[in-house]
């Protein structure tokens, strides 16, 4: 992006800035607005589809449910399943792209070529398959082990896993990348003179190297999940009733509206909060991948 | 050249039978079977419907006859649409996937050079930052999140655009363009780099010097090596729509191949969801090797092998 290769500067714009508080923002109404609301997200009101007013900000929905309350609720969801969806990419993507790095030749090459092969694959079908067809073992196996009350949690388990399953190949490329790079260098040629092991080294060694960057490739990895969350959630595959995350709120949404009865607020505001949550990752991520990852333009 | 064609057509057979492998014993292992509706089934009639749909015999036989059934070209009969095979569902569902499809990757592909090369001539001026705004926001706004919106607005509100349907071009302008605008975001973000770095090579300034117009430079001399990212974003960029047209066919109440394929993952109708991902995972093979053709052909220096 630089045409004279210089680095950016180390200095937050404007835009970061406002991502970086509108997510701080973000994330503390998912924690803590549930809490302070009057309403609870589950509760079935009397006044079904009231428009937005003093006493229910953004209206409520089909059932008397205050929208506001399910909204944040719905945050706390989606940012569940991104912060573990994104940590489960985390931990494949980073160790698939170190062995491969590190071991280097013919296991490098068919290594990274599966990765190829999956990045223009319709991966996300595999999650639905997966979805499907893993809950009802999953389900058993909770009761089997008298864990019914985690019942509730099966899909969104399955989520961070699936999405996770998805989502780690951009993360191992850029490890991979970095791995090369690292394994030229003289102190890692150190270590193998002194006869460490290649676990010893890529942990002791090489990891810590990789913190910086696998942080940032998180960053965008967090929206990522959070938006194949909603696409799945969306077509009611994804997180289930009681709960809702901000897709099943948006599908709710869609569903409601009719020639007749148009709820706009059902879709906007849940559209609305989806695409800041995205927009305010998206640019906090970009912006220090362009501080941090010279590499990556 | 030949040599390179004929490679990758064979390297596709085996990542093909992978996909139907993987599908094929992903749903036959899921518990519940295609048959197990709300009724109970006597054993018999089950038995009868088991031959009949070829699901009887040890799991290894079913595989391996329909592995060449399939090699015979028989997707077989669908247990969710019974008495349909699935040849039948894909021939008369690919086409509507293939040109909403089509027409939002020419769309994406089309609007996002536009903007990106525009926002690249103007750089750092108020088109630039127009530009970058919307891509930002083109981005973080997914089409499952435009397209309800859409229908509010278009078709609800102004009454301009049906609200679904499949027909002609009026019933397809709305959803390929919800489809197609976040990643024409992405093209267009692409663009702009890509154009930014070729646009103070010297041999712009050459072209520049001698008196050609400037449209030929841009569009000739810029946009053809410029276009190289675009062109190995198109092979995710395809992957990425055909995904989200199961949204956006669910929304508009398209029958194209994607609610097909959700209806078969629910109901456990193995031959369908494998034939489905057959076909998209084809598709998308053979639209890699496209792209691949299309940058060695743009850049000389890129090596088929």
């Amino acid at each position: 992006m630089k045409a004279h290769g210089q680095r950016p500067k180390a200095r937050l714009d404007r835009w970061t800035t406002l991502a970086a508080v509108s997510l701080a923002f973000l994330l503390l109404a998912a924690i803590f607005g549930p809490l302070l609301s009057r309403y609870s997200a589950a509760e079935i009101g009397e006044e079904s589809l009231v428009c937005p007013s003093l006493n229910h900000w953004m209206g409520t929905d089909i059932h008397g449910r205050d929208l506001l309350t399910r909204l944040l609720c719905g945050a706390r969801i989606s940012f569940l399943v991104g912060f573990f969806g994104a940590f489960v990419s985390l931990v494949i993507g980073s160790t698939y792209g170190a062995l491969a790095g590190y071991a280097g030749g013919k296991v490098d090459r068919l290594l990274m070529q599966l990765v190829d092969l999956l990045y223009s694959l319709p991966t996300l079908i595999f999650v639905i398959v997966l979805i499907a067809l893993l809950e009802a073992p999953l389900r058993k196996t909770l009761i089997g082990w008298q864990l019914a009350s985690l019942l509730p949690y099966s899909r969104i388990f399955l989520l961070f896993l699936g999405l996770g399953l998805v989502e780690w190949l951009t993360m191992a490329r850029v490890v991979r990348s970095r791995v090369l790079v690292l394994k030229a260098a003289i102190f890692v040629q150190a270590a193998q003179v002194i006869g460490r092991s290649p676990f010893g080294i890529l942990r002791y060694h090489i990891l810590p190297h990789l913190l910086g960057i696998v942080a940032v490739y998180l960053t965008l990895t967090v929206p990522a999940v959070i938006l194949a969350e909603s696409f799945l959630s969306f077509l009611g595959l994804g997180v289930e009733p009681p709960s809702a995350s901000l897709g099943t709120l948006l599908a709710d949404g869609a569903q409601a509206i009719n020639p007749m009865k148009m709820a706009w607020w059902l879709l906007v505001f849940p559209g609305g909060m989806l695409a800041w949550t995205l927009w305010s990752l998206n640019a906090l991520g970009d912006k220090l991948r362009d501080l941090l990852d010279p590499s990556s333009r | 050249m030949l040599v390179f064609l004929l490679r990758r057509l064979t390297g596709a057979i085996p990542v093909l039978l992978g996909v139907i492998t993987i599908t094929f014993f992903l749903v036959r292992l899921a518990p519940g079977s295609p048959f197990s509706g709300e009724r109970a089934i006597p054993p018999a009639i089950l038995q009868e419907l088991e031959a009949r749909y070829k699901l009887n015999g040890s799991l290894w036989e079913q595989y391996t006859s329909y592995v060449s059934d399939v090699l015979h070209g028989d997707l077989r009969l669908s247990t969710r649409y019974r008495n349909r095979t699935v040849n039948e569902i894909i021939g008369q569902t690919l086409p509507i996937s293939l040109a909403l499809g089509g027409s939002a990757f020419a769309l994406a592909l089309g609007f996002g050079i536009a903007a990106g090369v525009w926002a690249a001539v103007r750089h750092n001026r108020m088109a630039d930052r127009l530009v970058q705004v919307l891509c930002l926001g083109g981005l973080s706004i997914p089409s499952f999140v435009l397209a309800p919106l859409a229908v509010l607005l278009f078709s609800l509100q102004w009454r301009l655009l049906p609200p679904g349907g499949w027909g002609g071009f009026r019933e397809l302008l709305l959803p390929a363009s919800c489809l197609a605008l976040p990643y024409a975001a992405v093209v267009a973000r692409l663009t702009r780099a890509s154009m930014l770095e070729i646009l103070p090579m010297d041999y712009i300034r050459t072209a520049r010097a001698k008196g050609l117009p400037s449209a030929t430079i841009l569009f000739i001399h810029g946009l053809k090596p410029a276009s190289l990212p675009i062109v190995a974003y198109a092979g995710p960029l395809a992957a990425n729509l055909l995904t989200g047209s199961l949204v956006i066919e669910e929304i508009f109440g398209i029958h194209g191949m994607g609610s097909f394929f959700v209806e078969g993952v629910l109901s456990r109708d193995v031959f369908l969801v494998a034939g489905v991902t057959l076909v998209y995972s084809a598709l998308l093979i053979g639209f890699n090797l496209l792209a691949d053709l299309a940058s060695a052909w743009l850049d000389k220096r890129v090596q088929l092998s």
